[in-house]
């Protein structure tokens, strides 16, 4: 069968006078070229009538296959038989790419006459990609709220049995404040990181006192601190940086609070705040703990990733801390950078821009 | 302990517990206190094992996520042992897909109960079991 066959063309072709039924054909095939999904013309046996580029590159089919069975160059049994199936208000057909094994296609068939169909291929690597960050994101915070809420309800069920007395009421009381307090820092780390993703670039900047900022932040994590461990603050300069105090007082506090939370017992934990030159200056936070192996080191700073699900659920935290430190990085165009080593510990480190060069 | 108490605590129904997370474990504590029941509790299933293999507990309560071993496989490993194709073992979870219940189910557990959990329900099914 020939393209000038199908009855679409053939009406397209009544249409026109033979002249501008050319340039039409020739805006028709450019526009063909520049969709990026694929399409592909097949005829009653399954010959390929024609294909434009997008479905030559997405499926591997050569320039020779016009013409030729669609299945002996596309090797897809599944395809195969979702391509002969009825057409009528068919569910797309998801299938891994032939010529790319990380690649996810999608493909729909339309009947184009009695005796022709259209197939459309779309590469839906990215799409599927984002769904299913979607779907482990909405499994993490469930999950992560599901401890709290256990204690919660758990305790509820008994302050509200009518056999408790009122002592124990009151004793559970306390028992609430805990988990309820977990579920509050991750709602605010949650709504804290979606600002922060959707509103880029901060609106005002002030000048900020890093040396006493992070002297702050050593206050706030006290509280995570086991008897024998040590946090040293060593600010060896006074420079000052540009930035919105509120969000460099989370940078410090979730590193210092990972840095004791992922140490064992008698953590050595110092925060140096000092010169790196050409008017930079330089935060650390070193400790002495479990370290990271090297093939987690690219996405710590992803949501809830965590090295070791199971056991660091234990070590408390949302699980959001270095999302947000990333994110509050990139605002104050600078970056987190780490240097680790199992078992001997980590070094997270960023520098910033000063103030004299900021104002430059 | 004088004698006549130790001979108390020994009738007491013995049951393990293993759990990783501190106010979970607390709370599961509190829900069977009331069974007057002697709970001795494990952070990871490998310490857990050990002492199931020796003092055969009357039951097991134990969640999926652990550190190290998880509760799935301490499950297969219980009913591995021949002392302990019958001991009765709660898994309790955060996980509440099909799958993952068809999975503890295979595994070799008796109840599945899913967390937020309810004390009372926790308290029923430990009395259907023992």
């Amino acid at each position: 069968m020939k393209l000038t066959d199908i009855e679409p063309f053939k009406q397209i072709k009544k249409r026109f006078n033979r002249r501008n039924f050319k340039k039409r054909l020739v805006k028709l095939e450019l526009f063909t070229e520049v969709i990026p999904d694929g399409v592909v013309l097949l005829d009653e046996r399954y010959l390929i009538v024609a294909a434009n580029d997008s479905a030559q590159r997405l499926l591997g089919l050569p320039d020779s296959a016009i013409g030729e069975p669609f299945e002996d160059h596309v090797k897809v049994p599944r395809l195969r038989n979702y391509m002969r199936g009825e057409a009528a208000n068919k569910e797309p057909l998801e299938f891994t790419s032939p010529i790319q094994k990380d690649s996810v296609l999608e493909s729909r068939v339309f009947d184009v006459d009695q005796k022709s169909r259209a197939m459309i291929i779309r590469d839906i690597t990215t799409l599927n990609r984002l769904l299913t960050m979607r779907q482990s994101f909405v499994a993490n915070v469930s999950h992560e709220l599901r401890t709290p809420l256990t204690v919660v309800k758990g305790y509820l069920e008994a302050m509200t049995d009518p056999e408790s007395s009122d002592d124990l009421r009151l004793g559970l009381i306390e028992k609430l404040v805990a988990p309820v307090a977990r579920m509050e820092s991750l709602v605010q780390d949650l709504l804290l990181l979606t600002r922060l993703e959707s509103n880029p670039v901060p609106p005002d900047m002030h000048e900020v006192d890093m040396a006493s900022l992070i002297r702050n932040s050593n206050h706030e994590v006290q509280g995570l601190l086991r008897k024998k461990d040590t946090l040293t603050i060593d600010c060896k300069t006074d420079k000052k940086i540009l930035g919105l105090p509120k969000e460099l007082h989370s940078v410090c506090v979730n590193l210092i609070s990972n840095a004791i939370r992922y140490s064992p017992d008698g953590a050595e934990i110092v925060v140096s705040w000092e010169d790196a030159g050409d008017d930079k200056a330089r935060l650390s936070v070193k400790d002495h703990g479990l370290g990271i192996a090297k093939e987690h080191l690219d996405r710590i700073t992803e949501r809830f990733y965590r090295v070791d699900m199971q056991e660091s659920r234990g070590r408390g935290g949302t699980g959001l801390g270095l999302a947000i430190v990333k994110h509050v990085l990139r605002r104050h165009n600078s970056e987190l950078k780490v240097e680790s080593e199992i078992n001997q510990g980590s070094l997270f480190f960023c520098e910033f821009e000063t103030v004299e060069r900021s104002l430059r | 302990m004088t004698k006549a108490t130790e001979q108390i605590e020994a009738k007491k129904t013995r049951i393990v517990l293993i759990e990783d997370e501190e106010d979970i474990k607390d709370l599961i504590i509190f829900s069977v206190e009331k069974l007057h029941c002697a709970v001795f509790h494990f952070e990871s299933a490998e310490a857990a094992f050990i002492h199931i293999e020796k003092e055969r507990p009357n039951l097991i309560i134990v969640d999926w996520m652990l550190p190290g071993m998880d509760g799935i496989d301490l499950t297969k490993s219980i009913r591995n042992l021949k002392s302990h194709q019958k001991t009765p073992i709660i898994m309790l979870t955060a996980r509440d897909e099909q799958a993952d219940r068809e999975r503890a189910f295979e595994a070799g557990v008796d109840r599945y109960i899913t967390k937020p959990f309810s004390p009372k329900q926790l308290r029923e099914e430990i009395n259907a079991l023992i």
